[in-house]
């Protein structure tokens, strides 16, 4: 016969077999158990329950991939199987045309992005090369201009600088200019009387036969004596370093 | 010869006998796979369980002492937490399994191949089926998913008085058809 005081402790013991009392009572319940034989033998009772609970289930066989793939987990130390259907149903279908539709999405705006960059630089080139033509038709206008046909160091290259010698500017036209890979570009000198080299600018080789140039200075081209064009590593160089093109002597 | 009993397998197991282990597979992993399958309710994930089950067997054989138990029980409990921890990790409470009808499958199983703990086990299985549904559903989802009594009451949307009062009501049920009748 349980003492009065078991009761509320008796009623929690078949949750508390199962593991399904709540926080609240479960350290109540285990103190009491720590002093009280009737309810441990009862509880005893319980858990047997609960032990055969875990074998009263009908048996069901496991696909027999699972025996197969074992022993490769037990030489691989893997705890875990990831099979394709697996996967499926922890990233529905529904994910995966997402992610993949994402991924489209990111490889286009990247694609675009460079073709924009690319389109820029395309824009400058033409906006230099224009400029540098405008320049070319107005000192073509201007009575103090003269022109000054260029010395080729190169086969087929032609063509001429028209310089105001008081002006901080000169326009190179040149025909036949051979292009450069991506690695070099042409460097343009101007030369003063003690033989040092001033770089003033680049050349853009154009698409067709004539290329345009815009020769800058930051003091009036009286100033020099003669203007060079080389061949650099691309982006350009302190000094003159690489095959000469062309001089021009003024 | 003799077939290896259980704990002489597991001692192989602890030794790496990798024969060993598969005989113990395939002793158990009907039941495990059932257990599993019960807890989670979805096939893949039961799969999964039943094989982290049997790896936890591969790497703790050691740790199993006869003294204290059968084979079965030890395996079974450490598939129940295995399968118990997965349902957490997925973050829902999936149904009682919808494979098949249990008592189909148990309508195949032989007496001459059962044993006699089976056949206990079987008639404790059977004691669950004879209770109330409502009393049946609280045994389902307090052992085999893992829920308290007032988780339970709120997935039920019940007083959290009638869940205990039911389960009560179950447990003292079964230790008297089963347990008591078992004993005699």
């Amino acid at each position: 016969m349980l003492r009065e005081h078991c009761k509320p402790y008796q009623e929690n013991l078949p949750a508390y077999s199962l593991s399904a009392l709540d926080a609240d009572e479960l350290v109540a319940l285990e103190v009491h158990l720590q002093t009280c034989e009737e309810c441990k033998t009862e509880l005893a009772d319980y858990q047997t329950i609960g032990t055969g609970l875990l074998h009263a289930l009908p048996p069901q066989i496991p696909p027999a991939r699972l025996r197969r793939t074992l022993p490769v987990r037990l030489a691989s130390g893997s705890n875990r199987t990831v099979n394709l259907p697996q996967l499926f149903k922890r990233f529905p279908l529904g994910r995966f045309v997402n992610a993949a539709l994402m991924s489209i999405l990111v490889v286009s705006n990247i694609f675009a992005i460079l073709q924009i960059r690319e389109l820029r630089q395309e824009q400058a080139a033409l906006t230099e090369r224009l400029s540098a033509e405008r320049a070319a038709i107005g000192m073509l206008a201007y009575p103090n201009t003269q022109i000054h046909m260029i010395v080729p160091d190169v086969q087929n290259l032609t063509g001429s600088v028209l310089v105001d010698k008081d002006r901080p500017m000169a326009v190179l036209l040149l025909w036949n200019l051979p292009r450069l890979d991506a690695t070099q570009s042409y460097q343009i000198w101007l030369v003063n009387a003690r033989g040092d080299r001033i770089s003033a600018g680049f050349i853009l080789p154009a698409d067709g036969e004539f290329t345009t140039a815009l020769v800058q200075s930051a003091v009036p081209l009286g100033e020099f004596i003669a203007i060079g064009v080389t061949v650099e590593p691309a982006g350009g160089s302190e000094q003159p370093t690489g095959e000469r093109l062309l001089v021009v002597e003024l | 010869m003799k077939p290896s009993t259980d704990s002489e397998l597991a001692q192989q197991v602890a030794a790496r006998d990798e024969h060993a282990f598969l005989a113990l597979y395939d002793r158990f992993a009907s039941r495990v796979y059932a257990l599993t399958m019960r807890v989670l309710g979805d096939a893949m994930l039961a799969e999964e369980a039943t094989q982290d089950t049997f790896l936890k067997l591969w790497s703790r054989a050691r740790q199993f002492i006869p003294s204290q138990g059968e084979l079965s029980s030890w395996l079974l409990t450490i598939a129940h937490h295995t399968a118990q921890d997965r349902l957490r990790l997925e973050s829902r409470r999936l149904p009682a399994s919808n494979a098949r009808d249990p008592e189909e499958t148990w309508r195949v199983v032989t007496d001459e191949a059962t044993s006699g703990s089976e056949a206990r086990w079987r008639s404790l299985y059977f004691a669950v089926q004879s209770l109330p549904l409502e009393q049946r559903q609280l045994i389902d989802l307090a052992y085999y998913k893992g829920m308290s009594q007032s988780e339970i009451a709120e997935v039920l949307n019940l007083p959290l008085g009638t869940v205990k009062t039911r389960l009560r009501a179950a447990m003292q049920s079964l230790r008297r058809e089963w347990l008591d009748e078992t004993e005699k």
